[in-house]
């Protein structure tokens, strides 16, 4: 029995020093590396010479110093300097504006010649077409009526926008007399309603 | 002897954490190597109207797009940012012949300009928007104009230096925030003038393209 209690007290003893030396283990290998981050921080040997060799790059590298001086990226709106006074297409359409209009225009074809009355019809005289120069007719002298009236119609591949000739349908006076006709009408036919219906029911309207 | 391990550590670890808390790194003006001492001793700090002299065994290689690569022997010592419509302009002490070559920073919104790689002037530009870029890339001037009037925008754009066939050119602008050109760089008038004075036609223009993820 005697055996026994001095092994049951000894195997306690011998673990309890084991947990010592492994909790001094732990520490000191935690203050070794506490060690090489405090040699880190204060600029050691090593480490230092790196971070130095950075500043100093940064320092004198010209792209860093272009860098230190810009007033930041551009970011943002942006207004233009200049308002365009006429892009490339047109500086086409201003010649077209100053070209006499009898010179240069193509012979008119009376049978390719769009009805002048027909609404949003736009005439295609031949303008010249394109960089290489010569008459193109535009493919669609038409535009469908009701279609996109915005007064320019696209040149084909390489032609330039035109000016729409003065050859406007007539205009006539907005609105239109049979449309007041219809509006006086319709306030007629709403009061004619109104006085119906509070001669049909005194009550209420005296009420 | 295990507390005795104990008090040693701590005491090691105190007496070398103390003083790097006291006095944290990213000190440049310590103990330095005697190459890095010696480029410093060319940084002439807070005198004005100085510039940053490179250490001639160790010229600073810029890389130009078309595979150019320019040294810079001097640059500007100019700090903090510039503001828009201002310019700095130093030539002096600055040999009066050299290689003239300019470099234009997109990104940065900076152009410089280069004498025998002395940099002799630098200013804040306005360039082109995305739908009409200030094209990238090494050109040259192809065409010098003091007085130039543009056709296609009905503008007055003097000292032009034209870089392209299509118009992009640097030219005296009214240099604001927030505003943006067609395609060319402006600069200051001011400036215009005094670049306009030193560049010749065929000398090289360098544009340097925003970085990649800028762009677009």
């Amino acid at each position: 029995m005697t055996e026994q209690q001095q092994d049951e007290s000894s195997a306690p003893k011998a673990d309890g020093h084991a947990r010592r030396w492994k909790r001094t283990l732990l520490l000191t290998a935690l203050f070794v590396c506490l060690f090489f981050v405090a040699v880190a921080e204060r600029g050691g040997p090593a480490i230092s010479k790196v971070r130095k060799d950075g500043i100093i790059a940064t320092l004198l590298d010209p792209l860093s110093l272009f860098a230190g001086r810009s007033p930041g990226e551009r970011e943002g709106a942006l207004l233009p300097t200049k308002l365009a006074k006429a892009g490339p297409e047109e500086r086409v359409l201003s010649e077209v504006r100053d070209r006499d209009p009898g010179v240069g225009a193509a012979p008119p074809d009376p049978g390719l010649l769009p009805d002048a009355a027909l609404p949003g019809s736009r005439l295609a005289d031949g303008l010249p077409g394109g960089p290489a120069g010569g008459f193109t007719p535009f493919g669609l002298p038409f535009s469908p009526p009701g279609g996109p009236g915005d007064g320019f119609i696209p040149g084909g591949p390489g032609g330039p926008p035109f000016v729409p000739p003065p050859t406007n349908p007539p205009v006539s006076g907005v609105p239109e007399p049979g449309t007041w006709v219809v509006l006086i009408l319709g306030f007629f036919a709403v009061g004619w309603a109104m006085r119906r219906r509070a001669h049909l029911r005194p009550g209420l309207t005296a009420r | 002897m295990r507390g005795l391990i104990l008090v040693v550590l701590v005491s090691l670890a105190g007496i070398m954490l103390w003083p790097a808390a006291k006095e944290p790194a990213a000190a440049p003006g310590g103990a330095l190597d005697a190459k890095s001492a010696a480029l410093l001793a060319h940084v002439p700090e807070n005198s004005p109207g100085t510039r940053i002299w490179y250490a001639a065994s160790d010229y600073p290689r810029l890389k130009l797009p078309g595979g150019h690569e320019e040294i810079v022997k001097s640059a500007l010592n100019i700090k903090g940012p510039m503001t828009f419509g201002s310019f700095v302009w130093d030539e002096e002490r600055i040999p009066k012949s050299g290689a003239m070559w300019v470099r234009v920073d997109l990104a940065h919104q900076i152009l410089s300009v280069f004498r025998g790689g002395h940099e002799i002037g630098s200013a804040v530009i306005l360039y082109g928007t995305d739908g009409k870029p200030t094209p990238t890339g090494d050109f040259t001037v192809l065409q010098k104009s003091a007085d130039y009037h543009s056709h296609a925008y009905d503008a007055a754009m003097p000292y032009m230096l034209r870089l392209t066939d299509d118009g992009v050119a640097i030219h005296g602008s009214n240099v604001r925030e927030g505003y943006a050109t067609h395609g060319c760089v402006g600069v200051p008038p001011e400036f215009a003038k005094k670049l306009f004075a030193v560049m010749a036609k065929g000398d090289p223009v360098f544009i340097v393209p925003q970085p990649q993820a800028k762009q677009g």
